[in-house]
């Protein structure tokens, strides 16, 4: 699927959740365990990787029913905050309240946030629920 | 586990990518530096995962490979390993 410049594909053999801006030519940063970004040549954000994705945030994005049964893993070095008044998810390392931060829109919808030395600390995610209800209930359906 | 089996198991590992490594470009990750990097990882972590860190002359970056499952999930050059590790060139 493409919504406005932003790529999102679901692997459900791995539960990867892939949130792609551009090509990548292979250089990232491990904010998280669980959670990667992707630069391009000219060093903007080009892919966002969530894994273990729908374990992680089912919980939060799907309606009760549909998550009934799945598997809810522990977030790894990383806060999860959902705001659903707003439908907006944030994964997040470091202390709250994170006001040290630069956020930076990487695409329509979907902020990176870096420390002052440059570092990715986390992503912000608008209209999650709206934007990844239908990958995370294709889990297992393969690429959604 | 010897080197010769460390390497033969990153060959099998290779030949056993998963989906989602297959379908994400990976045009600047050799084969070869994969391959290193499992044989002869720098580092090396298991979280439910085996994750191999070794560190690429070529490249002068450290690459991160994630196994699940005997399955290559992911191989990337990872700029945040340097503040951990150091640079080693």
């Amino acid at each position: 699927m493409s919504l406005e410049g932003l790529s999102i594909r679901y692997y459900g053999d791995t539960d990867t959740l892939v949130l792609r801006i551009a090509e990548s030519p292979g250089c990232g940063e491990t904010v998280a365990p669980d959670l990667w970004v992707m630069y391009g040549r000219d060093g903007e954000v080009s892919k966002v990787t969530i894994e273990h994705a729908v374990k992680q945030l089912a919980r939060f994005l799907l309606p009760c029913e549909a998550q009934e049964g799945k598997v809810v893993w522990n977030p790894r070095d990383m806060a999860i905050i959902y705001t659903p008044e707003t439908d907006t998810l944030r994964l997040q390392t470091g202390e709250p309240p994170y006001t040290d931060y630069t956020e930076k829109t990487v695409a329509p919808g979907l902020c990176v946030n870096f420390d002052p030395e440059g570092w990715a600390m986390g992503v912000v995610i608008e209209r999650a629920a709206e934007l990844l209800r239908p990958y995370l209930l294709a889990e297992n359906a393969g690429v959604a | 586990m010897g080197s010769d089996e460390r390497r033969e198991y990153a060959r099998r590992v290779m030949a056993n990518p998963t989906y989602h490594y297959t379908d994400e470009p990976h045009r600047d990750v050799l084969p070869e530096w994969i391959e290193r990097a499992i044989a002869e990882p720098h580092h090396r972590e298991y979280d439910g995962r085996e994750v191999y860190y070794r560190w690429i002359d070529e490249m002068k970056h450290w690459l991160r490979v994630v196994v699940e499952n005997d399955q290559l999930h992911t191989a990337y050059f990872d700029s945040r390993l340097d503040r951990v590790f150091g640079r080693l060139s």
